[in-house]
């Protein structure tokens, strides 16, 4: 029984993570219908710009977090602005293709402008692990779940009770009539993607320590989980996207403790395959009529 | 003629259903403008001659026939994943994958029995497709980002199911063993590359065929409105499994040919950006073209190996390539001869126009100007 | 004989078809027509299997249609139009109507790609009988133009022309009239009164466009609120008080009706 406890709370590490960089693609999907496929890539920048900032130009790494999340929107809505508005009228999967690409660019322009040597960030909380009998967590882990959960709160309270997240919604619900009702489409979907990629990038700067160093694609064993965290959540649902994010964390973990650490990507396949199959809408999300 | 956002919308638009369609046979009269006929036979011709004869002039060059190996490979791959992606309509993010059980499965049986090489080409096909059946099952019920991201997972999961598995050499993978009829070594670069020749034209030869025949209509009937097709008669979740079975059996072959290139098949050779690669192939080639996915191919293979001195120079080029395309020539590689035709019409017209300061009638509706000017391929 | 039998179909809490009965009878062109709304589209998606209903029958020669799934139903003599007209883009006019007749062949996609006779000769007779039929419809010019590329008349015939080449006995068309101008609409007029001469199919038609349904119908059915409210000749249903009163006005009104 210790086990399996000490595993689901080593779990909600990585599970804040997937959690919050499914929370990024999230608010992006809700508006724009689009799974951002180049939202790790585009984390992977602001992660660089957290290094760059804190170890090339000396700021203290909470200044350098800050800008670095701030310039990570300004990113996000600039890809918006000159690369997805203009297909917003073509089919959904020209936008696909295109994220595609946009993965395969900044990748790539990652690897040109840092190179491929792994870089260190530190880790935001350091100290003794916290115990509780005999079970642990670290002060990093418990503070990257704490962050997610908080993030999701305060989203939750955004969408549901102010102004600003009704708007959002009417445009995710119908973006005809919310444009009827004089909401700009076209800013709420820019600010969707800054806040997208903003949230992305912190998350993909929390994954660092952890994952063995920050290189250019280092992201895209994350976005497979981050994916599947979707998928298992829904993909246009912020509760789904942090629940599937710690289920997905906490079940790899449990799976590694238990049995093996090698097959999790496999893992993860067939849970994509299965959910999809089973209830495609993931546990929050809506299942989609199509109309003759 | 800056595409404006209209013109931009309307050529997105047609992204997914290529004009090039109408490149395949029986889709075209006979008597309709012989002069543009001509001149596309006339490029194809010379395009095969000089396949045939490339070797004469580089047979001895060991890393220039790998390359021209490669390129031809992963050509026969992308033509696979344009007849899934283009002709079917289904995004594949994974064919990677395909590419891994093809290549093993003929190491793995090469290295364990003697059977003789057609038999093994065979069975890296029919394994691969059986795979692609398997996939094509769940698959068939998913659309655009659902079946990308199943796709995407399926391409991850098999080079790591080939780290973990001691048939498929773990680590340190699967040696390739000479494959020989006759006295012709294909483990050799020469009769090597003419092998993956063959294999091409076979697999452009077959989608051709396909185009022009019930299966290949039912096929882009699926692609434009799988809602309305089954009023015609079409059974839509066969079709999405045979797309898949057919583009996962050619893809197969390719792994033939990629284990004797590589002369051993191990799991990294598959990762994520090779699946990426194919994708940006048929894109930039030019999406549900005829010989877009082999030029694309052959391009990409060519970038890549000039920018192998700068980490990341050649993933940029890919993704900006794929960007270009989407945002200005959605026709793809394949498409920039009748864009630049249309821009010297354009040119010539606006040149008319302020040499004679007569109004003449501007350049018609692209379709009959670029028909006039004997356009290439499509 | 197309006999529906006390059909009803609802989306969540509205009742789309109320119980619904009539018959077509064979070589006849038999009109639906009702308010926006009515009921009638649904009648139609009922018929190829899109939707299930949940009560009630159709019978089509003795087939029970309701049993079939929607690929099948062409297969039984049944096609259709759409309101929508959804061509298949990417492929050419010419290839839109071979696909008409595509469900006869028998060959899968393994032989389709080696080409043996039979896939020639399939082609050569679906290349035949599509010309035919668009030769038919006076749009033979068109046969190699993408059909994403048409004008909107241009595709309403493609659409008709494509449920034409299988020769069905039981053509069902989706407001075919809507769209077109006057001219064009008295021209399918004419065409559509030939059809079940030429052709031996029965037609059953929806359309808002009262002068069109009453010139070419043999008979007619009204629907309003999924329900029948008038069945019978054409003379006596634009009498048909209830069908007045459905409409807000009588047929005679141009002005008012369908358009």
């Amino acid at each position: 029984m210790t086990l399996f406890l000490q595993l689901v709370l080593s779990g909600l590490g990585w599970g804040g993570i997937y959690a919050l960089a499914a929370l990024g693609l999230t608010l992006i999907y809700k508006t724009s219908n689009v799974v951002n496929f180049a939202n790790g890539a585009l984390a992977t920048v602001v992660s660089m710009l957290v290094w760059t900032l804190h170890t090339s130009v000396g700021m203290p790494i909470a200044l350098s977090w800050l800008l670095a999340v701030a310039a990570g929107a300004l990113l996000g809505a600039l890809t918006d602005v000159m690369f997805m508005r203009r297909l917003r009228s073509a089919a959904i999967i020209v936008s696909i293709v295109m994220t595609l690409g946009l993965l395969l660019l900044f990748e790539g322009l990652t690897g040109v402008i840092w190179g491929f040597e792994p870089k260190a960030v530190p880790l935001v909380l350091n100290g003794p692990v916290i115990t509780y009998g005999s079970l642990a967590i670290s002060r990093n882990n418990l503070f990257i779940a704490g962050l997610t959960v908080v993030l999701g709160l305060v989203l939750y309270v955004f969408y549901e009770h102010t102004r600003p997240g009704l708007a959002v919604r009417a445009v995710a619900e119908d973006p005809e009539v919310a444009m009827l009702m004089g909401i700009s489409r076209r800013r709420v979907v820019t600010a969707s993607w800054a806040a997208g990629v903003a949230i992305a990038g912190a998350a993909a700067t929390l994954a660092v320590p952890a994952s063995g160093g920050l290189t250019p694609t280092f992201m895209e064993s994350i976005a497979v989980y981050a994916f599947a965290a979707s998928v298992l959540g829904g993909f246009g649902s912020l509760l789904g996207a942090v629940v599937g994010g710690f289920l997905i964390g906490i079940v790899t973990n449990l799976v590694a403790g238990y049995w093996s650490n090698n097959l999790q990507l496999t893992l993860v396949f067939a849970l994509i395959v299965a959910v999809l199959y089973i209830r495609p809408e993931g546990l929050f999300g809506r299942r989609a009529r199509v109309r003759v | 003629m800056r595409p404006g956002t209209r013109e931009v919308d309307r050529l997105s638009k047609s992204l997914l259903r290529r004009a090039a369609d109408r490149a395949g046979p029986g889709s075209r009269p006979a008597s309709w403008l012989a002069g543009r006929r001509i001149a596309r036979l006339g490029t194809s011709a010379v395009v095969v001659i000089a396949a045939l004869l490339f070797p004469q002039f580089e047979g001895g060059n060991i890393p220039v026939m790998f390359l021209a190996t490669t390129a031809l490979t992963y050509g026969l791959v992308a033509i696979a994943l344009n007849l899934l992606m283009g002709f079917g309509g289904q995004i594949s993010i994974g064919h990677g994958g395909f590419l891994a059980v093809g290549a093993f499965t003929t190491a793995i049986v090469a290295t364990h029995y003697h059977f003789p090489p057609i038999v093994v080409l065979l069975l890296a096909g029919l394994v691969t497709g059986l795979v692609g059946f398997l996939l094509g099952l769940p698959a068939g019920r998913l659309r655009s980002h659902y079946l990308a991201v199943a796709t995407l997972g399926f391409g991850v999961a098999v080079p790591e199911l080939a780290l973990n598995m001691s048939l498929t050499g773990g680590f340190t993978g699967v040696i390739m063993p000479p494959q020989q009829v006759g006295s012709i070594q294909f483990n050799t670069p020469v009769p090597l590359y003419y092998l993956a020749l063959a294999l091409v034209a076979t697999g452009m030869a077959a989608v051709i065929s396909l185009l022009a025949s019930p299966t290949g209509r039912r096929f882009r009937a699926v692609r434009d409105s799988e809602e309305i097709a089954p009023a015609l008669g079409v059974n839509v979740p066969l079709v999405k499994l045979t797309l898949f079975s057919l583009s996962a059996f050619f893809t197969g072959l390719a792994g033939y040919v990629f284990a004797l290139n590589n002369s051993i098949v191990e799991y990294s050779q598959f990762d994520f950006s090779l699946s990426l690669f194919f994708f940006a192939a048929v894109i930039v080639g030019g999406l549900a073209s005829t010989w877009g996915p082999l030029v694309g191919a052959i391009a990409l293979v060519i970038v890549q190996q000039q920018t192998t001195s700068l980490g990341g120079l050649s993933e940029t080029i890919l993704g900006a390539a794929v960007v270009l395309v989407l945002l200005v020539v959605p026709g793809g590689l394949v498409a920039l001869p009748r864009l630049v035709l249309r821009l010297a019409a354009w040119v010539w017209w606006m040149a008319q126009r302020v040499l004679r300061r007569r109004t003449l009638p501007p350049p018609q509706d692209p379709v009959p100007a670029e028909r006039a000017m004997g356009a290439s391929e499509g | 004989m197309l006999t529906i039998d006390e059909l009803t179909l609802s989306f969540g809490g509205v009742r789309a078809i109320d119980n619904l009965s009539f018959g077509v009878e064979d070589g006849s062109i038999t009109a639906l027509i009702g308010p926006n709304g009515a009921g009638k589209t649904s009648v139609l998606n009922v018929i190829s299997r899109f939707y299930r209903p949940e009560q009630g029958r159709v019978i089509y020669d003795g087939v029970d249609v309701l049993r079939l799934r929607a690929r099948q139903v062409i297969r039984h003599g049944i096609t259709r139009s759409f309101q929508n007209v959804a061509l298949f883009g990417g492929l050419t006019v010419l290839e839109n109507l071979m696909l008409g007749a595509d469900y006869q062949s028998r060959t899968g996609a393994l032989l389709d790609m080696i080409r043996p006779p039979a896939v020639w000769r399939h082609e050569r007779a679906g290349r035949r009988r599509a010309t035919e039929v668009l030769e038919f419809l006076g749009i033979g010019g068109i046969a190699y133009r993408p059909a994403e590329e048409l004008a909107f008349g241009e595709r309403k015939l493609v659409d008709l022309g494509r449920a034409l080449v299988p020769q069905p006995k039981l053509l069902l068309l989706d407001e075919p009239a809507t769209g077109l101008v006057e001219s064009q609409k008295a021209w399918l007029t004419g065409l559509l009164r030939r059809i079940p001469a030429e052709f031996g199919t029965t037609l059953l038609i929806i359309d808002h466009d009262m002068r069109l349904v009453l010139g070419v119908s043999t008979r007619v059915v009204v629907m309003d609120f999924g329900r029948k409210i008038a069945d019978g000749a054409p003379a006596q249903v634009r009498e048909n008080p209830a069908v007045v009163t459905a409409y807000l006005g009588t047929a005679s009104d141009d002005a008012a009706s369908g358009d």
